[in-house]
């Protein structure tokens, strides 16, 4: 069917696009859905809507833009292009091509269009994405939505009586998550305003309970499960306060809101507070409670503190970060960076929202001011979260009109552009830098490619002796015969450089000094006869 | 990807100056000394980027120079972070002060280092409290770059004769020196002084024991005009200032020191404490402690020395003892003489150009006299020379005739003349050396016997049937000489150039030349006994022979009369020994041993026998490189000239064991020279040669054991190495050499060693069978022949039964217990081309013992080596039955080598370049019982490696 409706070239063309706006994860994660076998009703309307269902938690309904990826849609909560659109699209890219092979290359070190859609949270708007598969409507009615933020908290605080127990009995991020949706079912059907305000304060209860748990059944340490339940829910506290609109707040809306503010207010003497939590506080003052006066009266609360002889010092650089957001607020930023770069080794995905939000207001100048505080952290962040806000800076240095210093820049973000800095100086011609750059991470002699060396050898041989011979020794030092014949395979090649360049006399005192450093090791010498490197 | 981009460097400055470079990483976690040297001269070409920098475990070692250049630009890679350590980032800044101290030149000697016993360097303007340590590699840095650059080693070498104060250290140098004087001796300051002191020695003109020295000053600007001075007067500093410029005068002080100087130097100058006088004749006794010692001790003081001009030539003239041949001696012609044979001599010693009989040497003795003027010559003698003169005089005194093996040693083991030319050092003792003056008649034998090309070619004998090559005459006609001389011969050409025709012209001429006498004998391996008969009745069927062998054989009585008449007897090795009363019986013509390396082991008793027999001519023929193995050499050589190499002990301590020693190469070319006369050798490579013989080419076939090879394998091993721990050395040595048999049992199949009287499933089990099995194929496809060699009796069986099953029949098994008969049978019908496809075999299988050696397998143009053996000489000879006169086409020789195995491990060895006591052990096993026990489990455990998991 799709083959007579489609053609070779248009899976190959939408292939090269899903490469470049989809993220790795995501297409391996569609990848499995597709060989699983989860994707029927495949059909073309429209020549270039690819339709599908497709069998998740529940059926979604894909829609594939064979010409414009990214306007594909689908009906699950994922906000970006979905697992369920790549899963689409092996559907029929398998029909042309080896999906496989797509699917390595996806694997390949690449960069990450720049798209706005890459600032817009992962989740979509509405309560009713969040319920997870608990969309019944039992819990209709059990709370009422004109009740007041504190019986909202009681009322966790009963539901989720036996959640540490089952924590710590079964798998504690499942049994968290059940309980976070199924909470949120019980506004589903509440105003939409009350109904958001009602999800951030089950998410910062469920943020709480997490930090509690860790403190109690795990003596402090946060697990990756546990971390990443955690940035779950941050994420979705990103969403929707992202997607809150201030406008016509009602009563309700607005006293819920006051309660919210000294309900966090509080937060900042608890005890211990979590990165997480912090970074909630954050994300609340930043976009729920921006209101001057508020902030004016919360930053001179952190003031006195700070200025109180009996704070502990411990308490004391808590309240000098949470001060920190102030003053970014305030649009003290490198005072702000100062204290959170020296005082903690934060991650990257702190700052984040933080680079997304300049970017969503097109602030290029700041953002750029970040990325380059922020360096070390971005060469050294996981792949996915560096791929992101490289994306971001690519394109803060295109509307600043920098866009050429971004390969000599990419160098700042060593480790973690390696392969783009790398790809940048070769394109370039600075071989000697690309050398280096492979020398000092140690990239392992077969990695490189073939035609990479080739070219080099073209411009500039003499560069190519420093890997060749120090790949010699590591061969050597490997002790075994298949070793031995590598080497002996890559002598021939030194000496056809160094008779390249003119220096023969050189070669013979390599392979003299050679043959003697190793004169015991019986085999290299024997394959230094056999392929006729005698001295 | 390594994120390892941070580095940690560390370094510290060793006591014998070297620095030490380590490193750790990010994780505080030391760096390895390989990754450390890519890291840090990732971009170094002068050390191929790191690869040969010296190392411990800890990191790497940089001498001086190098680590001067490192600290000052590093070849760092750029996207690495270096972080240098405190002590490191010092050194980095003494680097600096070094380097420019060094461009800009400002350095200069340190007398404290020169007085503390070396040549070191300071800065010139050093800052207070500058630790010794960075003054000491300042000096190791200038001292490695006098010793690596040439220019600088031969600028510093030309200002050390300049200035050869330089060379003088620690108590050497005069307690009395100050810096400023010693940096004007070595030059470095300016001496203003308008001239030098000199002295110079006269020689005596009317007495032989008047020597006058002279004190002068000489005029700096014009170094020929010289002032005489008088010491005394400037000494006792009364005057004597007559002589020389005014201008001058003002240095008073400078001459009085040069002379208190030389007064040091010379304390017997002072001929009278009293009267201050010094000294200005001398008497031989003090000229010549001047000319040896004095003289270069003030040269590096200071002062210069005038030398007569021939001390030089003097000095350096090597004594040397001489035994001058009457001239009467071998002039009788040759028939008489024999290695035994006395030459009258009389002795002389040579000094240069003076000889000196002994009886004037014995005046001269008593006379103690240290510098002699003798016939317009002088001549030094030193007190050693005297000694080394009387020893050896005690030594050959009473002998009043030398035997023409002594003229030979001595006149052999002589350096060759160029060498003695060549000056010794002074600090060498002076070697006596030993010389002969051989008369005219012997030069020319002596000539002859050590360029064959100067013995006349005979023509081929009338009796031989065939056709000789030049080099074959050539061969015949030096045997014919040395019999002239009764001299023993060795003819040791390579396999396959003919040596058997070459004997058996030699007995033509015998028979054509000589008065009919006793037979000869010729002695040879059973197996090819067979071959030889052959060879007679091709070449010489005018030759009568009798073969001494088999149970038949003629004893006692009967032998005698079974040989009247006869011109060669043959017999075996074995008979040697066991007929050794009848063979003794017979003084024979010429005995003659073919492969003669069987009388290798000289204790044996079939050598001892065989040594014993009696002959005018006595000669050995063999095929394999004797001259390197010296203990088979010795045994050749004392059967062919007995007596001429010494006694063995002798032999052992004043060779042997020197050369596996230190592999003495004085020695070896000595023993070379020795035997040479004796040995004539040609390879079949020699151009002069010329042989057409087709090309040889050598393949390994590497094969991998079998599952059930690898089980027994390690089983073998392990079970030894449990039985060693409760052995004695005795019962170790046993166990070793059997689990070695096992073990290459093993590798050929595992039947062999399980004691399988029929073995199922035989091929699938050795996959050198399966391969054997597939290259016989082809050879079989392509109507070729092979030989197939084996160590082992059961192995050869198992072939043989293996292959007639798959129907390669009929095959041959050659070995030790085969008859003659049987075996003269097989060669005959191996090589005859007119035999029928079914009597002929397309596999003959050899044991590597019996059939290594003498037989004539042309036919064959594969060789197979079914199982390794130590000696690849031995492997070669064998070869060489298919390669050799009459193969007409290529020959293709297979090695088989089980992976992993001992095999790989022997083969490995012979592929070493071997050294000379590797070739002297090379020949057996027993070496292998005397290794550590770890040595043994390298050499004997499987690579795992190379397990075939097919089976």
């Amino acid at each position: 069917m799709l083959q007579r409706e489609l053609t070779r070239d248009q899976a190959i063309q939408t292939g090269e696009q899903i490469l470049e706006v989809l993220e790795g994860q995501i297409l391996e994660r569609g990848y499995t859905y597709f060989s699983n076998g989860v994707v029927f009703n495949t059909r073309v309307e429209d020549e270039i809507l690819l339709k599908s269902d497709v069998q998740g938690t529940q059926v979604y309904h894909v829609s594939l833009n064979l010409q414009i990826v990214q306007e594909s849609t689908c009906t699950c909560p994922y906000s970006r292009l979905c697992k369920h659109i790549a899963a689409t699209f092996f559907q029929m890219y398998s029909v042309f091509e080896n999906p496989r092979h797509l699917l390595a290359r996806s694997q390949q070190p690449r960069t990450l269009k720049y798209s706005p859609a890459l600032l817009v949270p992962p989740f979509k708007n509405g309560i009713q994405y969040l319920t997870g598969s608990h969309t019944d409507s039992w819990r209709d009615g059990l709370l009422d939505s004109s009740t007041s933020v504190a019986e909202w908290w009681r009322f966790f605080e009963n539901w989720t009586r036996n959640l540490p127990s089952a924590m710590e009995s079964f798998r504690a991020s499942s049994e968290l998550f059940s309980s976070y949706e199924n909470l949120l079912g019980i506004a589903v059907s509440w105003p939409p305003r009350r109904a958001s305000l009602f999800a951030v304060h089950a998410t910062l209860f469920h943020l709480n309970l997490l930090q509690e748990f860790v403190l109690a059944k795990r003596h402090s340490h946060w697990s990756v499960e546990l971390s990443q339940s955690a940035e779950r829910l941050l994420s979705t506290l990103e969403g929707l306060l992202y997607y809150w609109d201030p406008s016509h707040l009602d009563e309700g809306d607005q006293k819920a809101l006051i309660e919210t503010k000294q309900l966090l207010s509080e937060w900042k003497d608890k005890d211990a507070l979590s990165v997480f939590e912090m970074l909630a506080y954050q994300l609340l003052w930043w976009n729920l409670l921006q209101a001057p006066a508020w902030v004016q009266q919360e930053t001179n609360e952190i003031d006195q503190r700070i200025a109180d002889p009996t704070t502990t010092p411990t308490e004391m650089e808590k309240y000098r970060m949470l001060k920190a957001l102030f003053l970014v607020m305030d649009g003290k930023d490198q005072d702000a960076l100062a204290i959170w770069l020296t005082s903690k080794q934060l991650p990257l995905a702190f700052y984040l929202p933080f680079l997304k939000s300049f970017a969503r207001e097109q602030d290029w100048v700041r953002l750029l001011e970040w990325t380059h505080r922020l360096e070390r952290l971005i060469g050294t962040a996981e792949n996915g979260q560096y791929r992101l806000v490289t994306a971001i800076w690519r394109e803060a240095m295109k509307q600043m009109g920098r866009e050429q210093e971004c390969g000599t820049k990419l160098r700042a973000f060593l480790p973690g552009s390696f392969s783009e800095y790398a790809a940048f100086l070769f394109d370039h011609q600075q071989y000697r830098e690309w050398l280096d750059l492979q020398l000092s991470y140690r990239t392992p002699f077969p990695e490189l490619q073939a035609w990479n060396m080739k070219a080099i050898e073209e411009m500039n041989p003499t560069l190519l002796l420093p890997l060749f011979l120090s790949e010699v020794n590591r061969l050597i030092d490997e002790r075994n015969r298949p070793a031995y014949k590598e080497a002996i395979k890559l002598l021939k090649k030194v000496r056809s450089l160094y008779s390249k360049l003119n220096q023969e006399m050189r070669w013979n005192s390599y392979l003299e000094l050679l043959s003697a450093k190793h004169n015991r090791l019986r085999a290299f010498q024997e394959e230094l006869r056999r392929g006729n490197l005698n001295v | 990807m390594s994120t390892a981009t941070t580095l940690k460097l560390n370094a510290a400055q060793l006591t014998d100056g070297t620095f030490l470079i380590s490193a750790t990483d990010s994780h505080h976690l030391a760096v390895a000394p390989e990754e450390l040297a890519s890291f840090l001269f990732a971009w170094d070409e002068k050390s191929f980027y790191g690869t040969f920098l010296a190392r411990n475990e800890e990191g790497l070692l940089l001498s001086p120079r190098e680590a001067l250049s490192f600290f000052i630009d590093p070849p760092w890679l750029r996207h690495v972070h270096y972080e240098p350590s405190e002590t490191f980032a010092a050194y980095q800044h003494t680097a600096m002060m070094i380097q420019q101290s060094l461009e800009s030149g400002s350095f200069l000697p340190d007398f404290a280092a020169w007085r503390a016993g070396y040549p070191g360097w300071k800065f010139a303007d050093e800052p207070p409290e500058l630790p010794d340590t960075t003054r000491r590699w300042l000096s190791a840095v200038v001292d490695e770059m006098i010793a690596s650059r040439g220019e600088v080693e031969r600028a510093w070498e030309n200002l050390q004769i300049q200035y050869p104060a330089l060379t003088v250290t620690g108590e050497d140098l005069s307690p009395h020196l100050q810096e400023q004087e010693w940096l004007q001796s070595i030059g470095w300051l300016p001496d203003l002084t308008p001239f030098r002191t000199c002295l110079q020695l006269l020689e005596a003109t009317e007495t032989e024991d008047d020597w006058t020295l002279q004190f002068h000053l000489q005029d700096r600007e014009h170094p020929d005009r010289l002032y005489p001075i008088e010491p005394s007067l400037l000494l006792a500093r009364q005057g004597g200032y007559e002589e020389i410029p005014a201008a001058w005068q003002a240095y008073a002080d400078r001459i009085y020191r040069d002379l208190t100087t030389c007064l040091e130097v010379m304390p017997w100058l002072m001929a009278d404490e009293a009267s201050g006088q010094l000294r200005t004749r001398l008497d031989n006794e003090h000229a010549w402690l001047f000319l040896t010692t004095s003289s270069l001790q003030l040269v590096q003081a200071g002062i210069h020395v005038f030398l007569p001009v021939w001390w030089e030539q003097v000095r350096r003239t090597k004594p040397r003892l001489k035994a001058k041949i009457k001239s009467h001696a071998g002039t009788s012609g040759p028939s008489f003489l024999g290695i035994s044979q006395l030459m009258d001599f009389e002795w002389k010693l040579a000094l240069g150009d003076v000889e000196i009989s002994e009886a004037e040497f014995a005046q001269l003795l008593k006379q103690k006299q240290r510098l002699l003027k003798i016939r317009g010559h002088w001549v030094q003698l030193t007190p050693d020379l005297f000694l080394q003169m009387q020893d050896a005089l005690k030594i050959n005194r009473g002998k009043n005739a030398l035997t023409l093996r002594d003229v030979m040693n001595i006149h052999l083991r002589a350096l060759p003349e160029e060498e003695i030319e060549r000056p010794t050092e002074d600090d060498v003792p002076q070697q006596f050396a030993m010389e002969v003056e051989l008369n005219r008649p012997l030069q020319q034998l002596f000539t002859q016997l050590q360029q064959t090309q100067k013995i006349p070619l005979l023509p081929q004998p009338q009796a031989f049937h065939g056709t000789l090559r030049n080099y074959q005459l050539a061969g015949s006609s030096w045997l014919w000489f040395l019999r002239q001389y009764r001299l023993g011969a060795c003819l040791a050409d390579d396999m396959g150039l003919g040596k058997t025709v070459q004997f058996i012209t030699y007995l033509l001429y015998v028979k054509d030349n000589e008065e009919q006498s006793t037979p000869s004998l010729l002695i040879c391996p059973t197996s090819v006994i067979g071959n030889w008969q052959k060879e007679l009745e091709r070449f010489a069927p005018s030759l009568k022979v009798v073969i001494h062998y088999g149970n038949h054989r003629k004893r006692q009585e009967a032998f005698l009369s079974e040989i009247e008449g006869a011109d060669l007897v043959i017999t075996s090795y074995a008979l040697s020994h066991l007929d050794e009363q009848e063979l003794s019986r017979v003084h024979w013509n010429t005995i003659c041993l073919d492969e003669a390396q069987n009388i290798k082991n000289a204790y044996t008793k079939q050598a001892s026998a065989v040594r014993d027999l009696r002959a005018n001519h006595r000669i050995a023929l063999t095929g394999t490189p004797i001259e390197n193995r010296l203990s088979e050499l010795w045994s050749i050589f004392d059967f062919l000239n007995p007596g001429y190499l010494g006694g063995l002990g002798e032999f052992t301590q004043r060779f042997v064991l020197p050369i596996e020693r230190d592999q003495d190469k004085t020695l070896i070319s000595q023993v070379q020279r020795l035997i040479q006369p004796f040995l004539l050798r040609r390879v079949k490579t020699d151009p002069s040669i010329q042989l057409d013989l087709p090309e040889k080419s050598e393949r390994k076939e590497f094969v991998p054991l079998t599952a059930e090879q690898g089980a027994l394998y390690e089983t073998a091993i392990q079970d030894m190495f449990a039985r060693m721990e409760r052995a004695s050395t005795m019962e170790r040595r046993g166990l070793i050499l059997t689990t070695l048999t096992r073990l290459k049992q093993l590798c050929d199949h595992p039947a062999l060693i399980l004691g399988e009287i029929q073995a199922r499933d035989e091929i699938g089990r050795s996959h050198k069978l399966e391969r054997l099995l597939e290259l016989i194929e082809d050879i079989r496809h392509k109507g070729e022949r092979c030989l197939v060699f084996t160590q082992y009796i059961e192995m050869g069986n198992m072939l043989r039964r293996v292959l007639i099953r798959e129907g390669y029949g009929p095959v041959f098994f050659l070995n030790g217990s085969t008859k003659k008969e049987m075996r003269d049978e097989m060669i005959s019908r191996f090589q005859d081309p007119s035999e029928d496809v079914e009597n002929r075999a397309t596999v003959f299988i050899l044991s590597l013992r019996a059939g290594g050696t003498g037989l004539n397998l042309t036919e064959a143009n594969h060789v197979i080596h079914f199982d390794r053996w130590w000696n690849p000489a031995v492997e070669n000879q064998a070869t060489d039955r298919a390669h050799r006169i009459g193969q007409k086409r290529n020959v293709q020789v297979y090695k088989f080598i089980s992976l992993g195995t001992i095999e790989e491990r022997i083969d490995e060895m012979i592929e070493r370049k071997q050294s000379l006591s590797q070739q002297i052990v090379g020949g057996s096993e027993s070496w292998i019982t005397e290794l550590s026990n770890a040595e043994l489990r390298e050499l004997f455990a499987l690579r795992h490696h190379w397990m075939d998991t097919r089976g």
